[in-house]
């Protein structure tokens, strides 16, 4: 069991009482299900994601993990970050085995081969000795992966984790994620940040659209799982879909933008997938 | 092929020649130990002669030495007193050789406790420090008063107050290295990337192992990189704390020998140094690589 429920949750930082970061915040997350948080640069979509791995606690309302206050971080959940996803000065089999250490009391033997078996999963069987400056932004988004499924939590955490990738490779962590949960016996509470609208499409079963420190629009995803890249962008639905998002994205922002991003849409073609809304997040 | 790459093997040849066929007009001991000296150098020369910055610091050595050989023994009719001959400081490493490592044990026993206590202990209180704000904000305003102090203020007063003489120049480079050390170790830890601090945050590591895993590491190559410029302040501290008032140690052989106008001596040990320090900071650059191999050479 791993049910969220965010309850009138409202966020302020200690040294600038006057301005809500979250404001009256409002959502519930069913266990196994995967939501994204979108919106624009300083919406709150990091911060709801910070109150809900325990780096920072709610000012009003409550966080709530299966009815319980969340205090801090805690085992049930695994985060992975944009930066710092793994510890330089580990390589990336140790950076899978400190993770494990930290949920698992186990000997040296079977943390190796879990850790092993993790790096076989995301594809890098054989990578294990390198150091993460050996391994490309992709390669270490990877062994963030591994480390945060080889934990095991009930629920994933994911602060824009392929915002740093370059386009090519984040499509092909997206397909690797997407694969490695529908393969996943266990169902996984996600919540995944981003500003990325096709890779919110692609992944989510919900998706929450943030504004001004709220929850401006909850909205369900209209593809069934397990579900492929090919099949649901070559849907009217999935362009419908993604014209509400976008639309939502560039409602009463700065003018000539939205004219900007379309013209931009134009030339990269009808499918370019991974365009993110980079002007705005 | 350029001239220029045969040319230190041409000088080299040339100093061969001067120190076998030039005749000597005063009296030097055995030519050998300064042959096997130019030979090793040679030989260096050749296992390294696809770097050009070699083959020119080999050109500006034979050349250094033609000049000195030339200038102290064939050359002139009366052997210099104040600048010996290098057969001379050569035959010291001979017939002064027990001395000579008894005072080269005796220093690096000083320099070892001084340097590893304070480099140790710089790093693990620094990182302490350097964690909690509260402490950080008492220890900075004095740390920051206390490190420029020159050390050497403190080498009578420490001389006077501690009981041996070993235990006050241990004293001399701790504290000549610890706050250099101890300084840097808290700005590096308190300058911490906050995402760094979060994704260690998230794991929910207990305090030991955050010190341990994420903080000693974190620190190590700004540790390391100071190590070079350290060592070399322990060492010049040191020297000169037992030219002050020792009465052994590489810094006590230097002045002894000068006082009693033993000049081959003091070059002999000049040279020892020289050559001591250089192999302490190979081994210190070979420690980096080995400690520190996760570090993207391209952001460092």
């Amino acid at each position: 069991m791993a049910a969220i429920e965010f309850k009138n949750v409202d966020f302020r930082y200690s040294n600038n009482k006057d301005e809500n970061i979250l404001n009256n915040v409002s959502f519930k997350i069913r266990e196994g299900e995967f939501v994204s948080i979108i919106g624009g640069s300083g919406c709150g979509k990091s911060t709801t994601l910070s109150l809900l791995s325990g780096l920072n606690r709610a000012s009003g309302g409550a966080v709530t993990i299966d009815g319980k206050t969340v205090t801090g971080p805690g085992k049930d959940r695994g985060v992975v970050f944009q930066h710092y996803a793994l510890f330089p000065w580990m390589r990336a089999k140790r950076n899978v085995e400190f993770g494990i250490k930290q949920v698992l009391k186990a000997d040296k033997r079977t943390i190796s081969e879990k850790a092993d078996r993790y790096l076989e999963l995301v594809g890098l069987g054989g990578k294990g000795d390198l150091f993460p400056h050996q391994l490309s932004g992709g390669m270490q988004q990877r062994v963030a992966i591994a480390r945060l499924l080889a934990m095991e939590p009930d629920i994933l955490l994911m602060d824009e984790p392929f915002g740093a990738i370059d386009a090519k490779n984040r499509v092909a962590l997206q397909e690797l994620l997407l694969d490695l949960l529908d393969r996943e016996e266990k169902k996984r509470s996600v919540v995944f940040v981003t500003h990325d609208i096709d890779e919110a499409i692609l992944l989510s079963d919900r998706i929450l659209f943030m504004r001004d420190h709220e929850i401006y629009r909850d909205l369900k995803v209209p593809f069934d799982r397990p579900r492929s890249r090919e099949e649901i962008t070559a849907s009217n639905e999935y362009h419908e879909f993604r014209r509400e998002l976008f639309d939502l994205f560039y409602d009463n922002d700065i003018p000539g933008q939205k004219e900007a991003e379309e013209s931009k849409r134009a030339k990269v073609g009808k499918f370019s997938i991974g365009s993110a809304v980079g002007a705005v997040g | 092929m350029k001239i220029s790459n045969f040319l230190v093997h041409i000088l080299f040849a040339a100093l061969l020649g001067t120190i076998l066929f030039v005749p000597d007009r005063v009296e030097v001991p055995s030519h050998v130990p300064f042959i096997a000296v130019a030979a090793a150098a040679e030989l260096v020369i050749i296992a390294l002669h696809k770097k050009e910055n070699v083959r020119d610091i080999g050109c500006v050595i034979f050349i250094f030495f033609e000049v000195w050989e030339l200038f102290t023994s064939k050359l002139v009719s009366v052997s210099s007193y104040l600048i010996p001959s290098p057969e001379n400081v050569l035959d010291i490493y001979i017939t002064d050789r027990q001395l000579i490592l008894q005072n080269i044990i005796t220093s690096t026993g000083f320099l070892a406790a001084g340097f590893i206590t304070a480099v140790l202990l710089g790093l693990l209180l620094g990182v302490i420090v350097g964690w909690y704000k509260g402490l950080r904000e008492i220890f900075m305003p004095i740390v920051k008063v206390i490190t420029p102090i020159p050390p050497l203020i403190y080498s009578a007063y420490l001389v006077a107050l501690l009981p041996s003489f070993r235990d006050a120049s241990v004293a001399i480079i701790f504290l000549g290295v610890f706050w250099g050390m101890f300084l840097s170790v808290i700005f590096t830890v308190s300058t911490i990337d906050k995402k760094l601090v979060d994704s260690v945050a998230v794991l929910n590591l207990s305090q030991p192992s955050i010190f341990l895993h994420i903080l000693l590491p974190y620190s190590l190559p700004s540790v390391l990189a100071r190590l070079s410029n350290s060592i070399s302040v322990a060492f010049m501290v040191l020297i000169s704390a037992e030219m002050l008032g020792g009465s052994s140690g590489m810094g006590w052989y230097i002045k002894y020998s000068t006082i009693y106008g033993e000049y081959d001596k003091t070059i002999s040990g000049i040279i020892l140094i020289a050559v001591y320090v250089t192999v302490l900071n190979v081994l210190i650059n070979k420690l980096k690589k080995v400690l520190v191999a996760w570090d993207n050479p391209e952001e460092a």
